[in-house]
């Protein structure tokens, strides 16, 4: 019997049940997808390569704190997105409950027992919370499949994460807390029906709330408050920008001081916005006095509180959604861009060593190229789909201050750009130390041809008094291109060089994953490098570099890194030859070999398995000696660029994923109101109509408010993310490039804007609907 | 003089073939410019149902009503919502004011949904309170007023923007007597004053002697019709009160 009044109960305001059952679906879908997050194989992927890169460890700090920070905010965000949905959730129920109490009142009045209205709420919450769990979990298993696959297509990303499995621990976790959640609604309802006063709940539905309008006066102080308060909080972020990426715990430790201060601050600006505006709005007695404007106003200013208190909600959620979405997929797309364009091949092999110049290409050098050297111990270079091999001199007589002088110092210092370079330092910062020492990269046009294919450079031709400019890095390619624009001539050893291109050729020169090549000059072949014989009779200072792609056909990437990846270095301070190895001890016998032949001298027979041991002088003895060594260096770009590109897809997909969901959350904040409003109102677009308003009147009447309320928070969302990325951009600027970053950050806010607003449309034909129902005749006796 | 409202043999029934009620059966009357016309009969005689026929809320299953030239039973779509806007007026029962809008703005509003010029509107609604006499809960919310005084405001907003016709269903129906009198004798005020068109629909004799003409419905046709012509109100509702007991021992409907 109760049972059965219970169902009808729920028949008969299935309206407002619709909403209520609606929300709690949404919520219910929302809270599992987030949930199923933490069993999914990206999460692995991510926990995996994350590892793998700290064992790397090629890469900064910085990267690995945002991984880091990421990580412990994951369990933050999963505490909020609790506590917005079980606010989603109460919030229904109030507005629910709220329209059903005069019909409790009702069965007060006839003589029911509140006993059993209690059992009756009871069942009631038995019977829509088994429903909307087992709706909500359907969905929620559906669309986090959907979602995984959205991620993937729109975002063209190739996260490993891309297929999704049904997570049984997040399905229980979801029933417990949404079982607590209708408890404690259950609990909210029955303290409603406890009403003492029967005519409270008989009167219920009758009393509009209107809000007081509130004060202009107030409302702008109270938005100057909160302007301040948030500008306060991005400027002192913003100042500190610099010491955010220094540890998680400062990048949390600003968050925390950051987002109280934009909540507040929003919250504030909002209600005076919307109080500002409204009795602006008022104010102005023609545009009040025209068409349904007054309505809308009163509309508007009815439901104040609650309005503002969703809009903020919504404020945050977005912007979190935005600037979480946005910087996560820009950073990412800006570093794919990068590495494209600053690391072109698979790997590169640097080898230097002191030779005199007249012995490079002579048959008396009894060392072979890279190439030959590796071939020689069995590296199995057919691995290597191409390669090519140039050499990079430099000459005590060719340096920096041939082609810069002491304004353009001053300018790079001013750019922020001598500070990303190690030579750079407190006590060498002044021009003559600083660009004195170090000469420039110097390469002939012959190698230059060698390199141009894989590095997708021009053809050039230079003439014997010719020059051109290779380089990327922001500073100097400005100033060099300006240089190049203007004709530059520089005189080198009795020969007056001209610019052969009017502009540099941006290019990497060694491996790097920013643009962080200075410069190399390019010099015709036989151009004079040194001044005098003696010079070039001394061994000198010689860079080959081995740069080449793999042959993916037969190999997977990190596996033929595991071969590559050693390298031979020079150990100052212990003086020792180290050789670094791979895991895999048949490579690492290829690198001791190919460390055995990089000393060009018969007496090495003190070397071990690990590391070759020399006397200090042995090594510098006599300037260089007639003996010489190679320093061989590999660098991946699987390793150093790719490896983190994979762990940021991860860390993208997740953003995304979470931002999805939010998204979702607060349109359904929003669109939840203005149904549950819709409701509300629909008496009064009876009224409407009845006194002659047409159905476009109408429609639009509604259509302003319900702009007003998806409008606002978009905007302020737009402002805020806005901020928080402008500070991303700018922490980020020493190593990601800030054209690339803002394109990405505009492209990902756009689509981002564009789901928002089509959620609006959708909430809005929704509506419209509601309205449309409502307008029938009902018999009103 | 001419006639403002031409009902011509219109019938409305609901349900479906098994289960027709014939709300009302081939009913047909006219309404001169300038007249107050009450509408009597025992509740579930068609009356509302005649009024929202008329108010084109609801539509016909056959026949024809004139109101002006227009037969509004062939408008359609917004062009109905456009000629209830400009020609009718309407009161109700349970009022129908926002609760979102003060006194002042809902009669206002009847003004600004007919684009009524912004200046014009303060002088009109001023002028149409002070002749029902709320000039005094102008800025009260609809919560705030009695019951009277939310009907004045309602009839201060259907009559406002000087409607060919206004419609009352059972304007009295919620009112005490003593709300129920004053209303009344500003509504007779506002026809002798302004001559406007009014058709009243009650059940109560004592609201339907402020009219100068009564039809009284049975099962959803007209049974009767009296005149007041030169009676005075007592007599007339003397009158109305013999019609009803003729109509048939349902004097317990009529209060
Ligand atoms: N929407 C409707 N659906 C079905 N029957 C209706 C509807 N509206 C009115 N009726 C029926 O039509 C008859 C006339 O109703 P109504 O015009 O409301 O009477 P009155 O207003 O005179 O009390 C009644 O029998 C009523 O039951
Ligand atoms: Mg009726």
């Amino acid at each position: 019997m109760l049972s059965k009044l219970a169902l009808r109960n729920m028949r008969r305001s299935i309206r407002d049940y619709s909403i209520y059952f609606l929300t709690l679906v949404f919520g219910i879908a929302i809270f599992y997808m987030f949930n199923t997050l933490g069993s999914q194989e990206v999460l692995e992927n991510f926990y995996r390569l994350s590892a793998e890169k700290a064992a790397s460890a090629t890469t900064g700090t910085t990267t690995k704190s945002i991984f880091a920070a990421l990580e412990s905010m994951l369990g933050y965000v999963s505490v909020f997105v609790a506590a917005i949905l079980g606010f989603l959730v109460v919030y229904a129920n109030t507005f629910m409950i709220r329209r059903r109490k005069k019909e409790f009142g009702v069965y007060l009045t006839l003589g029911m027992s509140r006993m059993t209205i209690t059992r009756l709420l009871l069942l009631e919450t038995l019977i829509v919370g088994l429903f909307s769990l087992a709706a909500g979990l359907l969905i929620g298993v559906l669309f986090s499949q959907l979602m995984s696959v959205f991620v993937v297509q729109l975002f063209g990303m190739e996260s490993a994460g891309a297929t999704f499995v049904f997570s049984f621990d997040a399905m229980v976790k979801t029933c417990i807390y949404f079982g607590i959640v209708f408890v404690f609604t259950l609990l909210v309802n029955l303290l409603t029906v406890s009403e003492k006063r029967l005519i409270r709940l008989l009167n219920a539905s009758k009393r509009a709330r209107t809000d007081d309008v509130r004060h202009p006066t107030l409302s702008f102080i109270g938005f100057i408050i909160g302007m301040i308060v948030v500008i306060g909080g991005y400027i002192y972020t913003g100042l500190n920008h610099n010491k955010l990426m220094s540890s998680p715990e400062a990048l949390l430790g600003h968050i925390a001081v950051l987002l109280p201060l934009i909540v507040i601050g929003s919250l504030l600006i909002i209600v005076s916005i919307s109080g500002f505006l409204i009795s602006l709005l008022n104010l102005s007695k023609k545009f009040r006095m025209t068409g349904l404007n007054v309505f809308v106003i009163k509309q508007l200013g009815s439901k104040f509180h609650s309005t503002v208190l969703s809009m903020t909600v919504t404020t945050l959620i977005l912007t979190i959604t935005l600037s979480t979405i946005s910087g996560a997929f820009s950073i990412t797309n800006a570093w794919r861009t990068q590495i494209n364009q600053n690391y072109p091949v698979d790997l590169f092999i640097t080898r230097n060593y002191t030779l005199e110049a007249d012995k490079i290409n002579s048959s008396d050098n009894k060392v072979g190229s890279i190439y030959e050297e590796m071939k020689a111990v069995g590296f199995d270079m057919s691995l290597l789909s191409e390669y090519s091999e140039f050499t990079v001199n430099f000459s005590p007589d060719v340096p920096l201050t041939l082609l810069f002088d002491e304004s353009d110092f001053y300018e790079l210092k001013n750019n922020k750009q001598l500070e990303l370079t190690d030579s750079y330092s407190e006590n060498n910062n002044t021009y003559d130390s600083y660009f004195s020492s170090p000469v420039e990269n110097i390469i002939f046009q012959s190698e230059y041809n060698k390199l141009k294919e894989l590095y997708h450079l021009p053809g050039l031709s230079l003439k014997k008094n010719e020059y051109a400019y290779m380089s990327n890095m922001e500073g100097y390619k400005n100033i060099m291109n300006r240089k190049l624009s203007e004709g530059y001539k520089f005189d080198l050893l009795g020969t007056t060089y001209t610019p052969a291109r009017n502009s540099v050729i941006v290019s990497p020169m060694y491996p790097s994953f920013a643009a962080m090549n200075k410069g190399v000059l390019v010099l015709p072949d036989g151009a004079k490098i040194y001044s005098t014989e003696e010079i070039k009779n001394t061994p000198l200072m010689h860079t080959d570099i081995l740069i080449a792609n793999y042959d993916l056909s037969k190999n997977q990437k990190d596996q033929i890194d595991m071969m590559f990846n050693g390298g031979i270095s020079l150990n100052m301070t212990e003086s020792l030859l180290e050789v670094h190895v791979t895991d895999n001890p048949e490579y690492m016998n290829l690198w001791v070999k190919l460390g055995e032949r990089a000393v060009i001298e018969e007496d090495t027979d003190s070397e071990d398995q690990e590391e070759s041991e020399f006397e200090d002088e042995e090594i510098f003895g006599e300037e260089f000696g007639p003996r010489s060594m190679y320093i061989y260096q590999p660098y991946s770009r699987y390793i150093d660029a790719e490896l983190e590109l994979d762990t940021n897809s991860c860390v993208l997909f997740i953003a995304l994923y979470i931002g999805l969901i939010f998204l979702m959350a607060c349109t359904a904040v929003l669109g939840l109101k203005q149904l549950s409003d819709s409701a509300d109102n629909k008496e009064r677009y009876i009224i409407l109509r009845r006194i002659g308003c047409s159905e476009k009147m109408i429609n639009n009447a509604f259509l302003r408010q319900l702009l007003f309320f998806f409008l606002m928070p978009l905007v302020l969302a737009l402002i805020h993310s806005g901020s928080i990325l402008f500070i991303t951009t700018i922490t980020m600027n020493t190593f990601l490039r800030t054209d690339l970053l803002v394109s990405s950050i505009l492209f990902t806010m756009g689509i981002l804007c564009a789901i928002y607003i089509s959620f609006m449309i959708v909430t809005w034909l929704g509506c419209k609907r509601m309205i449309h129902d409502v307008s029938k005749p009902e018999k009103t006796e | 003089m001419a006639a403002i409202l031409e009902v011509q043999d219109v019938e409305k029934y609901y349900g479906n073939k098994s289960n027709l009620t014939k709300a009302i059966d081939k009913m047909s009357f006219t309404v001169e410019k300038g007249e107050f016309v009450g509408i009597m009969g025992a509740s579930g005689s068609g009356k509302t149902t005649l009024l929202n026929c008329i108010s084109t809320i609801d539509r016909v299953s056959s026949g024809k009503i004139c109101i002006g030239d227009t037969d509004i039973t062939t408008l359609k779509g917004d062009n109905v919502n456009k000629f209830r806007r400009e020609k009718l007026g309407f009161v109700f029962q349970d009022f129908n004011l926002l609760d979102t809008l003060t006194s002042y703005e809902n009669i206002a509003l009847a003004l600004t949904i007919r684009r009524t010029p912004a200046g014009e509107i303060d002088g009109l609604v001023r002028q149409i309170a002070d002749k029902l006499g709320i000039t005094h809960v102008l800025d009260k919310y609809p919560y705030q007023m009695s019951g009277g005084e939310k009907q004045r405001t309602a009839c201060a907003r259907a009559i406002v923007t000087q409607p060919e016709l206004i419609l009352a269903d059972e304007p009295t129906g919620a009112l005490d007597s003593k709300s129920a009198r004053q209303l009344m004798s500003a509504l007779g005020q506002l026809h002798t004053d302004l001559g406007a068109t009014i058709l009243m629909v009650t059940h109560d004799a004592f609201t339907a002697s402020y009219t100068q003409r009564i039809l009284f419905i049975k099962d959803g046709k007209i049974f009767n019709e009296i005149v007041r012509g030169d009676d005075d109100r007592k007599r007339f509702f003397e009158k109305i009160i013999d019609v009803q007991t003729v109509l048939g021992g349902e004097s317990s409907d009529v209060i």
